[in-house]
């Protein structure tokens, strides 16, 4: 038993020097930056092919055969994703085309998504709306698809390399503006707190990367912890609870979502500091939303998969019509021109008129 | 695959001998065929076979892992780990090969770890397994710090896209492996413990057998398995991946036992998993294709796993009297 | 021939709790057949295995030819030519016949490749010398009757071509016919110089086939003496310790109707032929027939193990519709089964659960379980049966084969159960515990119970049986009342000597 003992002991403590050998350059590697974010700056809103943002977003578009698109989706249990379907069919009924979704059966599976890249192909789609799991990953996948002359337009989570267009909002713009808003709330001066996103994860780095670009801005707002709550409410009131045991006078929270943030307000509201903490967070989820009309959180971005996959479809309609490409690789959507900041004055106007959750 | 022996006609015995799974199959290719016009195209059967490869190698490993009454549940995150440690190899700028090489013994080494911790340590094979997934999915995804990680290379797209006499290569591989496999269980000594661990444990250290070496040994055949699956992932998403295998030990064990092999006695062989994998795979392509919403889709693919092996079980019952 | 082969000198074994050998003392002698006997835990088996190098012993000396040896392994033992057969088959369900005869020696090439002809080949050769040749080499074990897998195991031992073979009760499966030609073999292997160590509980064999004989009690040794120099009851009185003056005790009884009854009852295997028996209230009916004449399938048939092909049962007068041994337990029918291990027992189950598991709904019929109540029943079982176990939450893998057996019967006594179908209730018991079981049976059948009995045992059929069916290809083809019995009859009409003379 002792030698087992031993043996088993030996074997995790090699483990762990094979992680802690390797993980630090691991980081460099890993956040290699896809290949098109550089230019970012938004297209002119005047010539977007679609008009409005949220459920209110049309299209003078249409169709001219009866084509076929699909939109692949992560899974099919975040409304982010659900959304991001219903979109998609608005759009095939706005514009005339046909709409197939499809997602893994197995949740943000990056080899089932692959597969059914390939199976899309098989079925002879003329253009696939994508939400990649993983943006190196679904290369092969997206390449067959251009050598098949299917144009693949992405959302979310970029593809490692440009495709047709990339759609959706541009994170780094999302971290930049929400950490305005909420240092415009605060005074310009404060103790904040940053609930990060899962880490590894494209979105949640370039959103964090945003905010500590807007805080260059605000050198009176001094950043107190930051750390992970993998985007998840429960997780985002464990950690918000520990740091208002340390950080009793802090002003503002950041979540790297709407979750996050939530569990971070119902945290706040358990310390007795309603209303003391300025809470921001990202999507205009309905629960988001809920809390800022109900004035538990202070701001959110309307990150809108309705209008992005809806854009991304209107664009694929005209390329496959006369072969007009979009005006550059990236349109970033919603952004700043869009007014995507929804907080205490117009949450009525974003829940009857907008809010992509409906 | 032994005596069984086959009576009359050898065509009718051929056909009223194949498993059932087969004729499930094979109904379900027909009701796709006609469900969806692009379906049965040779270049979707391609598609198939391609895409199941990877889950195939990891079925076998599973196969002959339930064979001795054991379960491997570190087998996918043993793929996410082949496929991120070989990436991180070539980045560090060992010749991909070489690096091929290594991670395939690192592999074997993981399943002989598991193999030592249940034999020797005597931990049952759900724990055991368990723990080594756990260990295996921290481990990668701090090795890329929860990213994919890109790398190109020739080889990625030689080894996915190349075609042998119109048969993709990683059809090929697998095939290689499954002779391997085949030879290793029914023709060698290692083979025969497999059968008789699960059949009758005791009486194997009775006749004289290190039982915790042949332990050591499957798991790490199984290792071995694993890591040609993880490397075939691995070009055909041209990534390290740090959670693609997540969730296949669970479609290997299906698979194994829509195949005919068994948790008891040591009942079965991996000819049978062959058709489970295939049956999986084809259900997956089939709703895709029939435009089938993902939402229904696993709750048919649970039915009709459930339905095999229910109709497996009775149709052998009956053939055995 | 005189010479010594084996010697084990004062050998202690100690268990946590027990001292299983205590000081013993064992010789064997070149080309004899030297029986070892002793009640159940007596160490008989425990010292087989110290010989065989399954254990160690805690002390004392093994020479082997004059050499000392310490055997870590069975390995070990079996590289100096000492083999095995064991009473617990070594066997792979769904390993083959020859695969399982050479496992883990198999002919291979250079490149571990196993040479599968040559290995079957062997094998054929190994069966053909036992006069085993219909046994399929290419067959699953697991397709094999218990007799055939018996018979596997012995060409096992003899494939490693043995100096000294172990035989630990080789013969409780094998009918008669095969019980012969093993004897045969035993013979043929002593005049070779094979030394034979014998385990067995068959007083009836002894004569037969031994040469001399070792009595151990309580893990010590009582005595050695020359099989031709003492009585059987000498014998018994050395392993119980007291006298035994009746091993067959049955009690004369009133039969007052008909509590089973089968009409023209058939399987649909064919294994079993338009078979009708009748058991009466307090009887005790023997159903003797050779092994695969169809007496256990018959049993199953009744007990709803395996479909009815034709053919209707009676309980008590009515008709009932044999679905499943479930709902025969319901109609008040048990069985205690040939293969313990595999139906009768969960031997990884405590002695507590084994006992109340079928009588639960009985006791406890409103979900609840009270478990001082049932701990209660469970004792009063015990100390009826006198069931040797520390306590009742033991699992009934640690007991011997005797007290298994007990926990079996006591199972269905819990259940108060009307109609017993006993299929070789004595299998691998030692003559202690056999008497206790004698008894038993007697005392159910005086109760007013009604047992049906399969045995391969002629004289346990006739001891005990108030009647005997005899059954041979699936056909009862002889019945007899106690008054008329005789061995010879009975045998003959088994093998079909004698025709269907006799039939009724």
């Amino acid at each position: 038993m002792k030698k087992v003992l031993v043996g088993l002991v030996s074997v995790v403590l090699l483990v762990a020097f094979l992680v802690a050998g390797c993980s630090s350059p691991a980081p460099k590697t890993a956040q290699q930056a896809p290949a098109a974010v550089a230019d970012s700056k938004p297209v002119d809103h005047s010539k977007l092919p679609t008009k409005g943002i949220g459920t209110s977003i049309s299209t003078d578009v249409k169709a001219k055969k009866p084509y076929k698109i699909a939109i692949i989706v992560k899974n099919t249990t975040n409304p982010f994703m659900v959304k991001s379907i219903a979109g998609t069919q608005k759009a095939a009924k706005d514009m005339g085309f046909e709409c197939i979704s499809l997602s893994p059966a197995r949740q943000d599976s990056i080899d089932d998504q692959v597969k059914i890249m390939e199976d899309a192909i098989q079925m002879g789609v003329n253009g696939i709306i994508l939400h990649p799991i993983d943006s190196n990953g679904i290369m092969p996948a997206i390449r067959k698809a251009e050598a098949a002359n299917i144009p693949v337009a992405v959302i979310g989570t970029p593809a490692a390399k440009e495709t047709f267009l990339r759609s959706g909002v541009d994170y780094t713009e999302t971290g930049v503006l929400i950490t305005k808003a909420v240092a415009e709330l605060i005074g310009k001066k404060g103790k904040l707190i940053i609930i990060e996103g899962p880490p590894g994860a494209q979105n949640a780095i370039e959103r964090l990367q945003g905010i500590k670009t807007a805080l260059k801005d605000y050198p009176d707002i001094q950043v107190v912890a930051s750390q992970t709550a993998n985007f998840k409410r429960t997780e985002g009131m464990q950690v918000t609870e520990n740091l208002l045991q340390k950080y009793k006078d802090v002003n503002a929270i950041i979540g790297a979502n709407d979750e996050s943030a939530l569990g971070a307000a119902q945290a706040v509201k358990a310390a007795g500091l309603s209303g003391k903490v300025v809470i921001g967070g990202f999507d205009g989820n309905q629960d988001g939303s809920a809390a800022i009309k109900s004035g538990e959180m202070a701001v959110s971005y309307n990150t809108d998969p309705f209008g992005s996959t809806y854009l991304a479809a209107a664009y694929i309609v005209q390329f496959l019509n006369d072969g007009t490409k979009p005006p550059k690789f990236f349109v970033p959507f919603p952004s700043a021109l869009d007014d995507p900041i929804i907080n205490a004055k117009n949450i009525d106007n974003y829940i009857s008129n907008i809010a992509w959750w409906k | 695959m032994q005596a069984e022996a086959v009576r009359g006609n050898r065509l009718t015995g051929f056909v009223s001998g194949l498993p059932p799974v087969a004729w499930i199959l094979f109904v379900m290719v027909v009701v796709f065929s006609f469900a969806s016009p692009n379906y049965f195209e040779l270049r979707n059967i391609s598609n198939i076979f391609i895409q199941s490869m990877p889950l195939m190698l990891v079925a076998f490993a599973q196969t002959i892992i339930v064979l001795t009454e054991g379960i491997d549940l570190s087998l996918g995150t043993q793929v996410s780990f082949v496929s991120v440690l070989w990436i991180l190899l070539c980045q560090y700028g060992v010749p991909i090969l070489a690096a091929a090489a290594i991670t395939v013994a690192v592999s074997m080494g993981v399943g002989a770890t598991n193999g030592l911790i249940i034999g020797k340590g005597k931990i049952p094979a759900f724990i055991a397994t368990l723990g080594m997934q756990y260990v295996l999915y921290s481990t990668s995804l701090l090795l890329t710090a929860g990213a994919s990680i890109s790398f190109s290379d020739y080889l990625f797209q030689f080894v996915s896209e190349t075609k042998l006499l119109f048969i993709p290569l990683p059809v090929w591989i697998t095939a290689v492996m499954f002779c391997l496999t085949w030879v290793m269980l029914y023709k060698t000594r290692l083979g025969a413990s497999v059968f008789a661990l699960g059949g009758n444990p005791d009486a194997v250290t009775l006749a004289g057998v290190n039982a915790n070496k042949s332990l050591i040994k499957i798991y790490g055949f199984a290792g071995l398995l694993t890591a040609v699956s993880g490397l075939i992932i691995t070009c055909q998403l041209e990534s390290a991946q740090p959670i693609v295998g997540s969730g296949w030990e669970f479609e290997a064990v299906a698979a194994a036992l829509i195949g005919g092999t068994s948790f008891r006695e040591g009942k079965g062989g991996i000819g049978g998993t062959i058709l489970g994998v295939l049956l999986i795979s084809t259900l997956k392509n089939g709703l895709n294709i029939a435009r089938v919403p993902s939402l229904y889709q696993s709750a048919i693919i649970g039915t009709i796993i459930l339905a095999a092996i229910i109709i497996d079980v009775m149709v052998r019952r009956r053939r055995n009297g | 021939m005189d010479e010594t082969i084996l010697r084990v000198h004062s050998i202690t074994k100690r268990f946590p709790g027990v001292k299983a050998l205590d000081n013993i003392d064992f010789d064997l002698k070149r080309g004899e057949v030297h029986i070892l006997v002793g009640e159940n835990g007596a160490g008989k088996s425990t010292l087989a295995k110290v010989i065989l190098g399954a254990y160690v012993p805690d002390e004392g000396e093994i020479f082997f030819e004059g050499q000392k040896v310490a055997f870590k392994t069975t390995r070990d033992a079996l590289e100096k030519g000492i083999a095995a057969v064991y009473q617990e088959f070594t066997l792979f369900p769904y390993l083959n016949v020859a695969q399982n005869i050479f496992f883990n020696r198999e002919p291979r090439n250079k490149l571990g490749i196993i040479d599968h002809r040559k290995m079957e080949r062997d094998a054929a050769e190994l069966l053909r010398s036992l006069n085993c040749e219909y046994i399929d080499v290419r067959a699953y074990v697991k397709k094999l009757s218990v007799a055939e897998q018996q018979m596997v195991e012995i060409a096992k031992a003899l494939s490693y071509s043995p100096r000294i073979m172990v035989f630990d009760e080789p013969t409780a499966t094998l009918s008669e016919r095969e019980v012969e030609s093993l004897f045969e073999r035993i013979h043929k292997l002593k005049a070779a110089g094979i030394g034979i160590i014998y385990v067995s509980h068959r007083m009836q064999e002894f004569k037969f086939i031994g040469d001399r004989i070792t009595v151990l009690r309580d893990g010590k040794k009582i005595g050695t003496v020359g099989i031709n120099e003492v009585s059987d009851k000498e014998i018994v009185k050395m392993m119980v310790g007291r006298d035994i003056s009746q091993v067959f005790h049955r009690s004369a009884n009133v039969f007052s109707g008909e509590v089973l009854k089968t009409e023209t009852l058939s399987d649909r295997a064919g294994r079993v032929k338009e078979a009708s028996i009748v058991l009466n209230k307090g009887e005790i009916v023997g159903l003797a027939g050779l092994v695969g004449a169809g007496r256990t399938e018959l049993a199953k048939l009744i007990f709803g193990v395996d479909p009815i092909g034709g053919g209707k049962v009676y309980i008590h007068g009515r008709e009932v519709n044999v679905t499943s041994p479930v709902h025969m337990v319901k109609c008040g029918v048990g069985m205690v089964c040939e293969d313990r291990k595999r139906l009768g027992l969960a031997v990884n189950d405590s002695v507590a659960w084994n006992i109340m598991a079928v009588s639960l709904k009985k006791y406890f019929p409103r979900f609840i379980i009270y478990y001082n109540k049932a701990y209660d029943i469970v004792e009063k079982y015990k100390t009826q049966l006198r069931i040797a176990t520390p306590d009742v939450l033991r699992k009934c893998k640690f007991l011997s084969g005797g007290n298994q057996q007990k926990v079996v019967l006591a199972k269905w006594l819990s259940m108060d159960t009307d109609i017993l179908i006993f299929d070789e209730p004595t299998r691998g018991i030692d003559v202690g515990a056999k008497i206790e079981i004698y008894g038993l049976m007697d005392k159910l059948a005086s109760e007013g119970k009604s047992i049906l009995m399969i045995s391969s045992e002629l004289p346990e059929i006739i001891g005990m049986s108030d009647r005997i069916y005899v059954i041979r290809e699936g056909r009862i083809v002889g019945e007899c009342k106690r008054a008329e019995f005789s061995t010879d009859d009975i045998a003959s009409q088994m093998l079909g000597i004698v025709g269907d003379a006799h039939a009724s």
